[in-house]
């Protein structure tokens, strides 16, 4: 048998934003690489570079390699997880490999998704085992419908996957508890060396409790401690103080649910006022309408005051 | 910025052809069947080609296989009345850029560019939308057809404004409609900007041919022609020739099949490429359209396959 991949550590993962110039195209290294450190200070168990909020979709390779290998290079005890959205098996093959060699620990794959409803469970079966026989790094696999054109995983699916020894896992980013927890419960998945993470932090106590691992949650990007702090609690067993956190965040949380990744820049900056800008390349150019940010003032002061706390 | 004829799409049916793989275990590319299919439909008069679009499972490809494919084509129909429509999935600005100088040094006409769709209807604004399209078309070597297919764009859509703003610019000649819209087939059709622009509107939906020429559509891209291409061009040339009864009773078999495709997309048009033509050793696509067709369900569509067929056979 092979041995089975490294697995992720139980944890707060933070999915942190590409950050832009101000012409809205240049690679803001410096902003970066500060976002960075602030998060390895403040408890963050590692990074996904180049996921959704990364903004993976805008970027060339080239680029993506960059940023990698720079955060990697600044801070090389940092774990570094790397979003992989290719719809080409050989795509995805090659850019593992060149994440790998940019310093990158494990690869955070979505599924091909251009052919939406037309794909069968079987297909995606097919699909993620050609990527993790191939895959450089060990996989974890990425489950958001909501830029999948629809697809969901079953998570039998995510079961049989869990058998192959290059596939270490799975974040799943919607807001189905029940799927959370018959992955998270699954002591077969769990014996096949499989961690899962969920991708909403509003939800992170209640899977918490359905075996699930932890979070890779992009609004921790501007208040790191809060979600930290939260997992601590419920690790030792105080509930009621995990519960009492878990609902400023949800309610923060209503936030990126309105606003996606230009919200969540927003809310980066505001915190920390870390970036030149909090809008992205087109077609993210555009501010969020500012009244309808403001009506959510109440939920955002509510999280700055908690994480001040901390 | 001056204007050349160049940039303008020819009215007429395209077709978005399949890519063919080898049944070799590691899909690699058929480019004998993939030229073979082209001839025969550049010789039963079909006006051009998508070459890796949906159809073609662009997105399931590299790069380097897509400019395989055109080259391959271009070589073996060097006729420059035949339009090559270069598929480019990138997601990124950059890479259609990049891509899009390849594919007009291998001979490509135009390329066709999908709407920037990953972050979904909440994110991505009209605003958004112009910006992209024309940072694209500012760096692109080819004129630009953009690609209006919500179905796979996380449901992302285009406005009307939207669409008379893209058009000025003098790179973006035309869209494809993957919907069945069709307030916004006679609002894009009937515009008076967009034809003082020479903007283009085609349908990607072949069933509904007839009422886009009705609001001035210009003709289809439609992956039925791949397998029947006389009778699609048939069916514009009845419509066009004023015979509208005769293009209405064709419409209803042509919509009948196309509920074949609507159903089994790449898989339904690869399997009956194989039945007809015995195009192609692999039908199923690449990963993750590695599951075979149902042959049980398809056969409901059999009837209406083999009508269109004897029709084909006809012309």
């Amino acid at each position: 048998m092979t041995i089975s991949a490294a697995l992720p550590k139980r944890g707060v993962y933070t999915p942190v934003p590409t950050f832009f110039k101000k012409d809205l195209h240049t690679i803001d290294y410096d902003s970066q690489i500060e976002h960075a450190k602030f998060l390895q200070q403040n408890g963050i168990t590692g990074l996904v570079l180049l996921g959704s909020t990364g903004e993976n979709s805008h970027l060339t390779r080239k680029e993506r390699i960059e940023l990698v290998s720079t955060i990697h290079e600044e801070l090389p005890d940092f774990p570094l997880m790397a979003g992989v959205a290719q719809n080409s098996v050989e795509d995805a093959i090659e850019e593992i490999l060149q994440l790998k060699n940019a310093g990158a620990q494990h690869a955070l794959v979505l599924p091909s998704s251009y052919f939406g409803a037309s794909i069968k469970q079987q297909g995606i079966i097919d699909w993620y085992t050609e990527v993790a026989d191939n895959a450089s790094l060990p996989v974890l696999i990425y489950v958001y419908p909501g830029v999948s054109n629809n697809i969901s995983i079953d998570p039998r699916t995510i079961k049989k996957l869990s058998a192959h020894p290059n596939i270490v896992g799975a974040k799943i980013s919607h807001g189905d508890v029940s799927h959370h927890a018959i992955i998270g419960l699954d002591q077969e998945i769990a014996a096949n060396q499989f961690i899962t993470l969920t991708g909403l932090g509003q939800i992170l106590l209640p899977v918490l409790v359905v075996g699930i691992q932890g979070t890779v949650d992009a609004l921790c990007g501007a208040f790191p401690k809060i979600y930290v702090k939260l997992l601590e609690n419920y690790d030792k067993g105080d509930l009621r103080a995990a519960a009492e956190l878990q609902l400023v965040i949800s309610r923060a949380e209503e936030l990126v649910v309105k606003f996606g990744v230009v919200g969540i820049k927003k809310a980066i900056h505001f915190a920390t006022g870390i970036g030149e800008t909090y809008l992205g390349r087109a077609p993210l150019t555009q501010d969020v309408n500012d009244a309808d940010w403001k009506s959510y003032n109440d939920y955002l002061l509510g999280i700055v005051s908690v994480e001040s706390t901390l | 910025m001056t204007f050349n004829n160049s940039f303008v799409i020819p009215k007429g049916i395209f077709t978005p052809i399949p890519t063919y793989f080898k049944d070799d275990g590691s899909y690699s590319l058929d480019l004998e069947t993939q030229v073979k299919h082209a001839k025969m439909l550049y010789e039963s008069g079909i006006n051009g080609l998508v070459v890796s679009g949906s159809m073609g499972e662009a997105s399931n490809m590299t790069m380097k296989e897509r400019c395989s494919v055109l080259k391959a084509i271009r070589e073996a129909i060097p006729d420059s009345n035949f339009k090559l429509i270069a598929g480019m999935p990138p997601s990124n600005y950059s890479d259609i850029i990049e891509e899009s100088q390849i594919a007009s040094d291998l001979g490509a006409n135009f390329i066709i560019v999908l709407v920037p769709g990953y972050f979904g209807t909440k994110l991505v604004t009209q605003q958004g939308i112009i910006d992209y399209f024309k940072i694209v078309a500012d760096g692109s070597s080819l004129p630009i057809m953009i690609y209006n297919y919500p179905g796979v764009v996380n449901g992302v859509d285009i406005e009307v404004s939207t669409f008379e703003e893209l058009a000025k610019h003098p790179f973006i000649v035309g869209v494809k409609l993957t919907h069945f819209n069709l307030d916004t087939y006679t609002l894009l059709g009937k515009n008076p900007i967009l034809s003082a622009n020479n903007f283009t509107p085609f349908t990607g939906l072949g069933q509904v041919l007839v009422p886009a020429l009705s609001v001035n559509i210009k003709g289809a891209i439609d992956g039925l022609s791949g397998i029947f291409p006389k009778t699609m061009l048939k069916l514009l040339k009845l419509y066009e020739s004023g015979k509208f009864e005769q293009a209405a009773d064709l419409q209803y078999l042509v919509t009948r099949a196309n509920m074949m495709i609507g159903e089994f997309n790449v898989y339904g048009v690869k399997y009956t490429l194989k039945q007809i033509y015995d195009l192609g050793d692999c039908i199923t696509g690449r990963p993750p359209l590695s599951t075979n067709i149902d042959t049980e369900k398809y056969k409901k569509y059999q009837n209406d396959i083999d009508l269109l067929l004897k029709y084909e056979n006809s012309l």
